[in-house]
């Protein structure tokens, strides 16, 4: 499966639900807040979110700000 | 003491978080600044980096409330779904909403401003709309349920200091149950005070503080200012006067309306 993660390309394997490919991918679900292809996914569906091919994944952290 | 957002707050004075000139510079100057809000953001963060995870250990440690911010929104749709994201992450429901229209003036959108605030309302978000001082965006804004203002004083890291005093002081006079908090272009103290004076409920500010030459100190003096601004507003200033009026009574005072031929006259 190809996904863009923060605009880079990947390619995943081993992988079908959100909580997966974040565990496989090593970001702690606490710490993260989660978009896909501009839409916001809340931290209770990430067991149940079911990725596709071709998606866009934003993983935010938080950050200084003004 | 003011209540804004459901907390009742001491200071009045709101911090941002970024431009530092490092972290420990940055919690100093926001304990000194005694703010009890301060604003995030949030960025893209790369598999296995724990950069955010060090910065809200940071933020624990100050005991402040967070007022997110949607900074770089260009549209309703990335505004709303970044102050989702905030809301999540943060675990507050406040959201400091930028919708940008112009990337030279970080000039706010207002149509898609007014837009996306009625959505997060709906949504269950107390919104600070970051708008300009336009009278007629604050009035759409207050009519689609937020019961906050953050007009600019001037553009986003300009610090000019207030632009447009009279619009600004229009907003307070045709909104006096909205708490109004003049949002960007601060430069000075003497702008903060200048804010407060006109019964402003508040002053955020970032560049001005983490861009000084000691961040610390400026901290100080911006919460200073604040404070004096608003002891001003709530005295009363006197009325301004068009010509001089002496501030040393008149009557009595040597050679008072006394004239060489008066001295004549009596000694005549």
């Amino acid at each position: 499966m190809r996904l863009l993660i923060n605009g880079e390309p990947h390619q995943i394997q081993n992988a079908s639900t959100l909580q997966q490919l974040l565990e496989t991918l090593g970001y702690e679900p606490k710490s993260i807040a989660v978009a896909i292809d501009g839409c916001f996914v809340p931290r209770h569906q990430y067991g149940t979110f079911e990725l596709s091919d071709q998606q866009a994944l934003d993983v935010v952290a938080p950050m200084q700000g003004g | 003491m003011w209540h804004i957002g459901g907390e009742t707050l001491q200071s009045r004075l709101l911090v941002g978080t970024a431009l530092y000139p490092s972290p420990e510079v940055m919690l100093k100057a926001l304990q000194v600044s005694g703010t009890q809000v301060v604003t995030v953001s949030l960025r893209r963060q790369a598999p296995g980096a724990r950069g955010g995870e060090q910065f809200w250990g940071m933020l624990r440690s100050l005991n402040v409330h967070l007022l997110p911010n949607t900074a770089g929104c260009r549209s309703v749709k990335e505004a709303v779904t970044t102050a989702h994201m905030a809301r999540e992450l943060f675990d507050t429901c406040w959201i400091k909403l930028e919708v940008i229209g112009d990337d030279l003036t970080l000039q706010p959108d207002p149509f898609a401003l007014v837009e996306t605030a009625k959505i997060l309302i709906q949504d269950g978000f107390e919104v600070f709309p970051y708008t300009t001082e336009d009278f007629i965006v604050a009035q759409r804004l207050v009519e689609a349920g937020c019961s906050i203002l953050m007009p600019w004083a001037a553009p986003i890291g300009t610090g000019k200091g207030l632009m447009n005093p009279y619009a600004l002081k229009l907003l307070r006079s045709r909104f006096p149950q909205v708490q109004l908090i003049a949002d960007a272009g601060i430069g000075l103290p003497s702008h903060a005070a200048q804010v407060m004076e006109l019964g402003f409920d508040g002053v955020l500010l970032n560049s001005a503080i983490a861009l000084a030459d000691d961040p610390v100190t400026m901290a100080k003096a911006f919460a200073l200012a604040v404070e004096a601004g608003a002891c001003a507003y709530q005295a009363g200033p006197m009325p301004q006067r068009e010509l001089a009026e002496p501030s040393t009574p008149v009557l009595g005072t040597p050679f008072w309306h006394q004239q060489p031929s008066q001295k004549q006259e009596v000694f005549s």
